[in-house]
């Protein structure tokens, strides 16, 4: 083959591959939008998708399912939760049997969401919800307390900031 | 005897256990009831194996060895880890899944042999036993019915080593239950063992309780620092604060136990007292740095004559460094350790004798005489070795003034406090006949017979010497014994007025060893010894006085002569954890590291150096003691010549490597009974094992279980003739003071003499003293009103 | 068939008059103490040895071989204790003897005690036992009085007293180690072996421990000789027996019987068939610790090696009668109760897995089974059995073992059909 026949050839495959290119593109410019529009719009969760925050859970009358026994914190890999156990007033209990968590903290800039420490609850007080609007404007706000971690988390996109991309 | 285990052949000692020679082989095979140190008991069924040629299984744990024998385990055996599965599921079929809130959750015999060899899930559909729960046995320790295997390891405990039968098992089939005699409470001063013992959480230690989970803790091995037994420990941390103390298994030393003192005092170092900074007084005492202070102290020392008294609860290096300081910066002699006349001219020989006695020798004993010691208050794991001794069969004889908890293994010889010396003496060559048998029986004995001097001999100038001869006479042993923890440290270093490093004396070839390795010194042969360091301070003989961890106020037996020194000595120098009672005092302060805060050794009675490891930094500013006597060198323009503990090390070593030891000779003038005044009666005294030192700081649950309020021990003759009745009041003259104490009129304290608590919460003893520990006394009965104030009515002692 | 034998034990019963000294003199009695003290104590041992006889508590062994196995240079007293902790289930025939023949017991024992060359004896009489105690009381008494017990015994050289101990009311100590333990102070639980009691047993001294029945076999071996003995019974199990019935049969009691007789003798001649002409169901050879054996059973000989080779064990001789309107389940739980209770708590097997299997047992029975219980329960008798610290779980396991082998077909009823098929009405009793 001489070198014209070999350019001839050269040019016709790289216009053929300039045009599948452009053609991709034509394609790909007219197809429906995928892109989230989070946090204006916000997409449907797989109802049991557990993938974010925490939540500590009450048995239905009342009492806290905690009892304090710090197994969350010793299974955590990263050191993000802190407990602090108590005798229950028998008067008042705060949760069944002898004991509860009087503290319970979790620092979001440390938990790494693997989910470890709601395998190790011996009582089904830590789960995950599928709350993931973690995002923090000082080091104490990324710390949950234990009265936080009570309350279901607010709906998605109420957060302040969220809506504004913040 | 030689038997296979799976398989793999073992040669071991008859009499041995299959359950011991498969430890040997490193097999593993589960048990609860087991204990080395507790007779068989074969109460759990854990631990089956089979024995090959046996019908049935086998309970390791209770078949000794035999030979040729073949013995299958869950291992090799399908039927043995059937066996043992189903027993853990009848084990379990009661025992609560609380086991995320136990204490033991974690660190669970039962929890991991359940995991290890039990069945994955429970077929018991039935409700769970039930028990009120927690039920306090003693403020120091709680049984949680429910999670109880009765395995028996704390009544067979009380049983067999304590000898204090406080737990028994009551009712029986599976209402049998551990429990205490109504009204009673578990005054044991070695209740913390059954807990350490339970493989399960029922015996629980209340000041531990909920503290902490096992995966939280941080823990670091240590000795203790309260008594010369030198127990081994583990020191558990709970985000820096010491929250429990453990026992760690030393079979020469402590067994696998610990006395409540040791287990529960364990709060000084956490002490709100705690002073970790540096203080100077410039108008109060105020924080400066350790330049500025040390400075200071520098200049004190230049220009003026020294006094150095320290306690007995350094470590070897401290005191060795302060030895050293003391003699080639302070240039003086007068440095002491003591608090009486310690084992008089036979120190030299004690603290270069190394380990005449240890444990083990104590455990194989055949005779053992007691002398000047109340074991079980004042060094309790020997008291317990002691028991060990009696139960293998020893005889033991206890010479001692006021009965001790021996008395269910032994035989007193009452005496006089005093008389101790007078007693071993011998008279025209026969030994007098009190003390006769004991005599003979020690020269049958040879080696194996002991003779221990405790710190009440300690009182009498030659009664230390008097038990030493009297064990050479019959070929036996002679350990000396005193109570505070490194007592036997500071005397090897030469924290001493008249023996430097290692018993050698200030003279002759002896200082010339010494000066071989310090340099020169301009030292006088002889210093003052404690008394005479507190009497020239009290007459502005010393301008600078240094209280090394010592508190003059509470250690010493002549409480206004302390005060005098303290208030006359121009300069006071205080390096401890805390400045308490000396805070008026101090002029300089320099804060120390609690034992757990440093590395270094320890030496119990026996003469044993034990190594402590460093459990957590020191806190605040505070630093080991030998490495504030190099700086202090340093700021008085000398040089220790040590910058690091290896350094001190290889000096010291070179000083108190092993060498031959002299008795000094001294002029002996004989020991006679201790006079009395007619109508007087002797007061003698020593601390208890629960009370009011700095150590037992922040100890509430132990002290609400163990500490005696103050009180007066009087014979019941004697209480007679002065008309005093058990429970009333009494007061006590001695030619120091007086005190009104409840009396406890009882025959544990022998006939003639009176005993009083040393330091309990709201009495001190030393302000009846004068120098010694027992001093003659009056009593009087004191006329109060019935019902007003009631006392406790003790019906005796310690006992 | 009916039995004709001349009885031994029992032969004095209808005399009231031997319960006092001069009536048992009048008929012979402490002749053979008088015949003993003029032997070796190792030719009584021989003699004993000779008859053959085998220890009446349950575990048959050889008496002679037992006292032989004595040591007697330890330096160490010897102790001869009489069980009379008579507390199986079924059982009363020791009391019965007692009762009526309470010096044959005293003579006995001091035979033993000249065998082994004890000085005191002990007799550990049952808590419950009050009038037992009383009657043995007034015998010791009489027995001092007329110089058979005290300081030189039958106008003899030899010393012996002979002290009644009164249990607490506890099944454990008739284990002869928990005995041993009653006896000194401590707790009734059993004791590790070795050593054996003969070796080191009360106050860690020799001991010999026979039960009531045994010892009063003794006096007429010494007499008669063992070629007397040996004349009833069989060759492994030679002599008579006093067998216990009870339960569902027409008159129950204390029947002596030649060892070896069939149950059929004993059921339908001597103790008048089942209760109201119905049929045999279930019985134990000897109390409730023995394995039940059913009505193909009912022609094994009532001796050591027929009951053994049958399943079962002979036991203390304690025939209960369980007929076809009995509830197997009913039985079981109950007897399983009653060792839930008695367990001493000692070790695992025991104190949980009868409490355990006490619970299934009256669920099962109250028709709250489910189907998985069968196997738990075949299981809980399987691992009960031969792994405790002493007998007396192997006695539960037993139950549950031998009625879930021979009546699982009544066990499953019960769990389909949610209730009894027999309809009897289960009593739950709070242990």
């Amino acid at each position: 083959m001489t070198d014209e026949q070999r350019r001839e050839r050269n040019f016709l495959a790289d216009t053929g591959a300039v045009l599948k290119g452009m053609a991709t593109v034509f394609k790909q410019t007219f197809r429906p939008d995928d892109t989230e529009e989070y946090p204006k719009v916000i997409a449907e969760i797989p109802e049991r998708a557990h993938t974010g925050r925490h939540r500590l859970n009450r048995h239905d009358n009342g009492l806290e399912k905690c009892i304090g026994c710090e197994l969350c914190a010793f299974a955590c890999p990263a050191d993000a939760i802190w407990v602090e156990g108590e005798d229950n007033d028998p008067e008042h209990p705060t949760s069944p049997g002898e004991r509860y968590a009087k503290d319970y903290q979790i620092n979001y800039l440390r938990c790494i969401m693997c989910g470890l420490c709601v395998e190790a609850c011996p009582t089904r007080a830590l789960t995950l919800t599928s709350y993931f609007e973690m995002a923090y404007t000082s080091r104490e706000d990324a710390i949950l307390t234990k009265e936080q971690l009570l309350e279901p988390p607010p709906e998605l996109g109420t957060t302040p900031g969220a809506k504004e991309g913040l | 005897m030689t038997l296979a285990i799976d398989g793999k052949e073992v040669t071991v000692p008859a009499g041995t256990l299959i359950i011991r020679a498969a430890e040997q082989l490193g097999i593993e095979i589960p048990r609860f009831c087991d204990h080395p140190l507790l007779r068989p008991a074969g109460a759990c069924r854990q631990c089956y194996v089979r024995i090959e040629g046996q019908p049935k299984l086998a309970t390791s744990c209770t078949v000794p060895v035999a030979a040729g024998m073949s013995v299958q385990t869950q291992a090799s055996d399908d039927e043995v880890a059937d066996a043992q599965r189903a027993n853990l599921e009848f084990l379990l079929l009661n025992h609560p899944l609380d086991c995320p809130i136990c204490d033991r959750g974690g660190e669970c015999p039962l929890q991991d042999q359940a995991l290890a060899y039990g069945p994955g899930d429970s077929r018991f559909r039935e409700a769970k036993r039930v028990f009120k729960k927690p039920i306090p046995l003693s403020p120091l320790v709680a049984l949680d019915r429910e999670r109880c295997v009765l395995c028996a390891r704390c009544t067979r405990f009380c049983d067999e080593i304590s000898g204090d039968r406080f737990l028994e098992l009551y009712a029986r089939g599976a209402g049998e239950r551990v429990a205490i005699a109504a009204g009673e409470d578990f005054r044991s001063p070695f209740s913390g063992n059954t807990v350490q013992i339970c493989p399960v959480g029922a015996l629980t230690s209340v000041p531990y309780r909920f503290a902490a989970r096992p995966f939280d803790l941080t823990y670091g091995d240590s000795v203790c620092p309260h008594c010369s037994a030198g127990c081994n420990l583990r020191v558990d941390l709970r985000r820096g604060d010491v929250v429990r103390h453990l026992a760690r298994d030393e079979y020469e030393v402590n067994d696998a136990w610990l006395c409540d003192k040791g287990r529960y005092a364990f709060r000084f170092p956490d002490s709100s007292e705690r002073v970790t900074t540096p203080l100077i007084r410039d108008h109060g005492l105020e924080p400066a740095s350790f330049g500025e202070v040390l400075t200071s102290i520098a200049g004190w020392v230049d220009r003026g004559r020294v006094g150095v008294l320290t306690g007995g609860r350094l470590m070897d290096e401290d005191y060795y460094a302060l030895s050293k300081l003391a003699r080639t910066v302070f240039r003086t002699n007068d440095l002491d350790h003591r608090r009486d006349h310690g084992a008089g001219f036979v120190e030299g020989a004690i603290a270069g004798g190394g380990m005449p006695v240890t444990y083990r020798n104590v455990e194989e004993a055949k005779v053992i005489l007691v002398a000047g010691l109340d074991a079980e208050q004042e060094v309790p794991i020997l008291h317990l070795r002691l028991r060990k001794a009696a139960e293998r069969g020893a005889r033991i004889v206890v010479l001692h003034p006021r009965r001790t908890r021996l008395w269910d293994v032994a035989e007193h010889i009452p005496c006089r406090p005093g008389d101790e010396a007078w007693l071993l003496e011998k008279e025209e060559g026969r030994h007098r006949p009190e003390i006769e048998s004991v005599a003979t029986a020690m020269r049958e004995a040879g080696d194996a017979g002991i003779v221990i001097a405790g710190p009440r001999l300690a009182d009498h100038p030659q009664a230390v010497d008097r038990a030493r001869t009297f064990a050479s006479d019959a070929g036996g042993r002679f350990a000396y014994v005193t109570r505070r923890a490194n007592d036997r440290g500071a005397l090897v270093a030469g924290v001493h007025p008249w023996l430097l490093p290692n018993g050698r004396s200030s003279i002759d070839e002896d200082r010339a060893e010494v000066e071989s390795v310090w340099g020169p010194l301009d030292i006088p042969d002889r210093g003052r010894d404690w008394r005479g360091i507190l009497e020239a301070a009290a007459n502005r003989e010393i301008d600078v006085l240094f209280l090394i961890g010592v508190d003059p106020l509470r250690d010493y037996p002549d409480a206004a002569l302390a005060r005098r020194a303290l208030e006359n000595v121009p300069r006071k120098v205080v390096q401890s954890l805390e400045l308490a009672s000396l805070a008026r005092y101090a002029d300089a302060f320099l804060p120390a590291a609690a034992f757990l805060e440093k590395e270094g050794h320890v030496t119990t009675w026996e003469g044993r150096g034990q190594r402590l490891q460093r459990v957590r930094d020191p806190l605040g500013m505070s630093r080991p003691d030998w490495e504030i006597f190099a700086s202090l060198a340093l700021a008085c323009g000398g040089d220790l010549g040590f910058e690091t503990l290896d350094e001190l090390h290889e000096e010291m070593g070179t000083l108190l490597a092993p060498r031959a030891t002299r008795h000094l000779a001294v002029a002996d003038t004989g020991a006679a009974p201790t006079p009395v005044e007619d109508g007087e009666l002797l007061l003698f005294t020593y601390p208890l094992l629960v009370n009011d030192g700095r150590l037992s700081e922040g100890a509430d649950e132990l002290k609400a279980a163990l500490a005696d309020p103050p009180f007066v021990e009087i014979h019941p003759n004697n209480a007679g003739t002065a008309g005093v009745a058990d429970g009333s009041d009494v007061r006590v003259t001695t030619a120091a003071g007086e005190a009104t104490l409840p009396a406890r009129v009882t025959e544990h304290v022998s006939e003639g003499s009176l005993f009083v608590p040393f330091d309990q919460a709201g009495f001190a003893a030393n302000t009846l003293l004068q120098g010694r520990f027992s001093i003659a006394a009056t009593i009087d009965p004191v006329d109060a009103p019935a019902d007003e104030d009631p006392v406790e009515v003790g019906a005796g002692g310690a006992a | 068939m009916s039995v004709t034998f001349e009885r031994r034990l029992t032969r004095d019963w209808d005399d009231p008059g031997v319960i006092a000294i001069d009536g048992y003199r009048a008929k012979g009695g402490y002749e053979a103490l008088k015949n003993a003290l003029t032997k070796e104590p190792a030719a009584i041992i021989d003699t004993v040895k000779a008859s053959g006889l085998r220890g009446r508590g349950g575990a048959g062994f050889p008496a002679g071989v037992k006292w032989s196995f004595v040591p007697t240079t330890t330096g160490k007293p010897t102790y001869v204790v009489v069980n009379f902790d008579e507390s199986e289930p079924g059982t009363c025939n020791n009391r019965e003897l007692v009762d009526r023949d309470p010096h044959r017991l005293l003579e006995g024992t001091a035979i033993a005690a000249l065998a082994i060359g004890c000085r005191t004896a002990f007799i550990y009489v049952r808590g419950e036992y009050l009038a037992q105690s009383l009657v043995l009381g007034t015998a010791i008494g009489e027995a001092y009085e007329a110089g058979f017990l005290g300081t030189g015994i039958a106008g003899s050289d030899v010393d012996l007293d002979i002290v009644l101990h009164r249990g607490a009311g506890a099944y454990i100590c008739g284990e002869e180690t928990a005995l041993l333990n009653s006896l000194e102070g401590f707790r009734g639980q059993p004791r590790l072996r070795p050593p054996f009691p003969a070796v080191e047993g009360l106050y860690a001294s020799p001991t010999v421990i026979n039960n009531v029945e045994t010892l009063m076999s003794v006096p007429d071996i010494v007499l008669r000789g063992p070629e007397w003995f040996r004349e009833l019974g069989t060759e492994k199990s030679p002599g008579t027996k006093l067998f216990t019935i009870s339960g569902k049969v027409e008159r129950p009691g204390n029947y002596e019987l030649p060892l070896g007789t069939p149950l059929r003798v004993l059921l339908e001649d001597v103790a008048g068939g089942v209760l109201g002409g119905r049929s045999l169901k279930a019985w134990t050879p000897g109390g409730s610790s023995t394995p039940l054996l059913t009505a193909d059973h009912i022609d094994t000989p009532l001796d050591y090696e027929s009951v053994a080779a049958a399943g079962s064990l002979l036991g203390t001789g304690a025939v209960m009668v369980l007929d076809d309107t009995d509830c197997v389940v009913d039985a079981a739980q109950r007897m399983t109760r009653f060792y839930a209770n008695e367990s001493c708590g000692k070790c695992t097997p025991c104190r949980e897995g009868t409490w355990w299997a006490e619970r299934v047992l009256g669920r099962i029975a109250e028709g709250y089974g489910h189907p998985e219980d069968l196997p738990v329960m075949r299981d809980m008798g399987k691992h009960i059995m031969f792994r405790a610290f002493c007998a007396l779980a192997d006695g539960a396991a037993a139950v549950i073992d031998s009625s879930l082998k021979h009546f699982s077909e009544e066990f499953e009823e019960h769990v389909q059909l949610g209730r009894c098929p027999l309809q009897v009405e289960h009593e739950e009793v709070a242990v």
